[in-house]
């Protein structure tokens, strides 16, 4: 693709949404990644209480996801490799989704464990709320990015 | 758009997505090793009728808390809807427990630390009074303090 391409085919709020949105949603996800890569301990036990994972996944999970995260979010940010990130981010996010709704389904009272500990989350419900709409951007961005 | 180009922007997305979840294996692996706050691979070891603050936790409302402690420290402060229970005052405090216990949750108790065996010999005696579903806490106290 030329670069540029489609930044043609575009009006020019349409461009500047899809740019606040691409940034927003980058940066989102170097924040939450940066949170929990501060203490993966910590991170695998918040994992662990979703009951999904054996331990050794859920310490394999806590190492590895973080850093997914900060690398998907800064490259999106950056808008180096602008649609390998978005396949990341949005296959992350189907998968948190996927994970809270088990947990709210099973009962389960638990913290979402989106930002790490530093940011205490309240339940499951409003995570699920805002994923969705993190999807929706995603969505958003992928069909513009066409 | 022909079908190779197709192929070929459909193939790029996946590819760059292959190379980030390569790439974010590399400080993954150094935070495996060098991370001063990493997570230890053995899952801490639960004695039996023991389980973890998260695990209970995770029991949500279905939790009756039992704090075994003294009453001074109970006073002080203490998990909130715990009841006092301990050897202590035992023939006070018993008939208080039956009053309030709901058969149909599980009995939670705990003691100031990990170090303690108050929580241990209450819930034994629990037990041997025909108390069903009685667990003791992992850490006590200091862990539930820690997970908030």
């Amino acid at each position: 693709m030329i670069a540029g391409a489609d930044s043609g085919r575009f009006s020019l709020p349409l461009r500047v949404a899809r740019l606040v949105a691409r940034i927003a949603l980058g940066a989102l996800f170097v924040f939450s990644g940066a949170l929990k890569a501060l203490d993966p301990g910590e991170f695998a036990k918040e994992v662990q209480r979703y009951n999904l994972l054996p331990w050794i996944g859920c310490v394999l999970l806590a190492l590895y996801l973080p850093w997914l995260e900060i690398l998907a979010g800064l490259v999106l940010v950056l808008k180096i490799f602008e649609k390998g990130a978005l396949l990341v981010i949005t296959l992350l996010l189907v998968i948190f989704t996927l994970a809270l709704a088990s947990a709210m389904v099973r009962g389960l009272n638990i913290d979402c464990g989106c930002f790490g500990k530093a940011l205490e989350s309240t339940g499951t419900t409003l995570p699920l709320v805002r994923n969705l709409l993190l999807l929706l951007v995603a969505g958003l961005l992928w069909r513009e990015n066409k | 758009m022909s079908d190779r180009d197709h192929a070929g922007s459909m193939m790029r997305p996946i590819r760059q997505a292959l190379i980030l979840f390569l790439a974010a294996l590399v400080p993954a692996g150094l935070s495996a090793a060098f991370h001063p706050r990493r997570p230890s691979w053995s899952e801490e070891t639960l004695a039996s009728g023991e389980e973890t603050v998260s695990t209970v936790l995770g029991w949500g409302q279905n939790v009756f808390w039992v704090d075994a402690r003294s009453s001074g420290e109970y006073e002080a402060d203490h998990v909130p809807g715990a009841i006092l229970l301990n050897l202590d005052d035992w023939d006070q405090l018993f008939p208080k427990f039956l009053d309030q216990w709901n058969p149909d949750k599980k009995v939670v108790v705990y003691c100031s630390a990990a170090s303690c065996d108050l929580s241990r010999e209450v819930a034994e005696r629990l037990r041997k009074n025909d108390i069903p579903s009685v667990f003791v806490l992992k850490g006590g106290w200091e862990a539930w303090k820690a997970r908030k």
